[in-house]
């Protein structure tokens, strides 16, 4: 009985641990998505607005955690970027004390260019 | 009492069960945390070069794009004059039209240089221009350099430019516009525009033409043909001068022929650099995870492609596994067999104002009108 117990909580452990890694790289692969509709949507409107509105949406759809999403445009040379930087804290499953976390962030690059001119 | 055989006495002793089990599930575990954490590994590492992907069809097909587009230029010529026997007067002398080659629209329409497409007025003043949109198409790189004029076309512009000129100016001439016409005949705009820079050079020019005998060291006072030719030369002169420069105005249409002249440039150059290649390896490698690179780039730059105006851009790329990783960190040689293989595609669609909906008399920069509709997707299928 007492090993059966034994048994059961190591396994228990092992499937909560196998859980978190899911959903850890479930919340890593919305960042990607967050960061690179951001970015897309500000390379193809030519506004960090409209950019910052789409990541917004598609991290409700993805993201259950809040997002952080920061759009800039820098100039490399000859050609302007758009970098979408986009952070959250991935919330561990068994999070007793609703504390800490892992900090999960993604950045795309895109080209970006001034529509309104 | 009859003793048990060793096995039945195994299979009947129970003790140690759930060690095994244990251990079965423990490994059975494993493997599967394994297999997940590779499979998720390889999940981020696909949206990683799918973000690769996007950013460089979206820039292939946005940063290096050329927009073309085919105007109808209108020109109100205003009035010439027309006169009888008693007196002149102003007569409408019509609308003429030209449609211009290919030409990049960030010139032709935003840079003003639709303009030069504009015939001179009559003489009689008035005049107005505009333009209407009959077409328009983007290229990239690519091809953008084969598409502008012919030299034919030039000549014809050239040609047509030079008789609007002329006929405005013999009509200013008035009542000399017969003999205007017959100055005028086999010289260049140049020439025409160096004779009438100064009244001098003009009235000499005139006499040389007109007069049978003429001596520049006496002059023509003592010649009465002569003499009549002079007074008739300044009239011309002043006439021509009568109202506005006509030296400005004839530099500016030399100015116009010359700048569609420089068009030819554009054509029959081979040395066209791939440009929209290059661009979208620059914004791949931006985002790109390791191991992966552009397999190909598709440049849909044809009117009659379903998939135009787009690029597609494949990739394809190798995920070591962390078993892989753990193997080369031991052997210090990579096996390709313990590495995934990842491929993505992305288009990027370039949008353009659709000439459809911008019917109507425009004087420059037109921002109204519908997108052009989106292309066909064209993943995994060009």
């Amino acid at each position: 009985m007492v090993e059966t117990l034994c048994a059961c909580l190591v396994l228990t452990i092992i499937f909560a641990g196998l859980t978190e890694i899911v959903l850890l790289m479930q919340d890593q692969i919305g960042v990607i998505r967050v960061a690179r509709e951001g970015a897309r949507e500000t390379a193809l409107t030519g506004s960090i607005e409209a950019g910052e509105e789409k990541a917004r949406q598609v991290a409700s759809l993805y993201l259950k955690t809040p997002v952080e999403v920061t759009i800039t445009v820098v100039n490399a040379g000859d050609l302007d970027n758009v970098v979408c930087n986009v952070t959250t804290v991935h919330r561990p499953l068994f999070n007793i004390l609703r504390k800490g976390g892992v900090v999960l962030s993604e950045e795309a690059i895109f080209h970006y260019k001034d529509y309104r001119g | 009492m009859k003793k048990r055989s060793f096995i039945t006495r195994t299979i009947a002793d129970e003790r140690g069960t759930v060690l095994i089990l244990t251990v079965f599930l423990v490994i059975l575990f494993m493997v599967l945390t394994v297999g997940v954490v590779e499979y998720g590994k390889y999940r981020i590492y696909n949206e990683k070069m799918q973000t690769a992907a996007d950013a460089a069809s979206v820039a292939a097909a946005t940063s290096e794009v050329h927009r073309w587009v085919r105007i109808e230029v209108f020109t109100d010529r205003g009035s010439r004059t027309k006169c009888d026997k008693d007196s002149c007067w102003c007569e409408d002398c019509g609308i003429t039209s030209r449609i211009t080659p290919w030409m990049e629209e960030k010139y032709l329409i935003e840079g003003g240089d639709w303009e030069m497409f504009c015939y001179p007025p009559c003489d009689c003043g008035g005049g107005d221009c505009w333009f209407k949109v009959v077409d328009r198409k983007v290229t990239y790189d690519i091809t953008s350099r084969t598409v502008a004029t012919t030299p034919q076309e030039v000549n014809n512009f050239k040609s047509d430019m030079t008789n609007a000129m002329y006929e405005a100016l013999s009509a200013r001439a008035y009542p000399y516009s017969g003999k205007m016409q017959q100055f005028l005949w086999g010289k260049s705009m140049e020439q025409v525009a160096s004779l009438l820079s100064s009244s001098s050079v003009f009235v000499n020019a005139w006499l040389s033409k007109f007069v049978t005998y003429y001596d520049w060291r006496w002059g023509c006072f003592e010649n009465l043909e002569c003499y009549l030719e002079y007074t008739q030369a300044y009239q011309v002169y002043n006439k021509l001068h009568e109202r506005n420069d006509p030296v400005e105005w004839i530099n500016r249409v030399i100015d116009s022929t010359n700048r569609y002249a420089s068009l030819l440039n554009y054509t029959g150059s081979n040395i066209t650099p791939r440009r929209a290649e290059d661009t979208a390896d620059y914004y791949y490698l931006l985002n790109a995870p390791d191991n992966s690179d552009i397999s190909r780039v598709v440049v849909h730059d044809k009117q009659n492609d379903p998939y135009y105006p787009s690029v597609t851009v494949y990739a394809i790329g190798r995920m070591q596994t962390t078993m892989a990783d753990l193997a080369a960190r031991l052997t210090g040689s990579v096996n390709t067999l313990t590495s995934l293989k990842a491929g993505v595609c992305s288009q990027g669609t370039t949008y353009y104002r659709s000439p459809k909906d911008q019917a109507g008399a425009h004087k420059g920069t037109i921002r109204s009108g519908k997108w052009s509709p989106k292309p066909a997707e064209s993943c995994w299928l060009d």
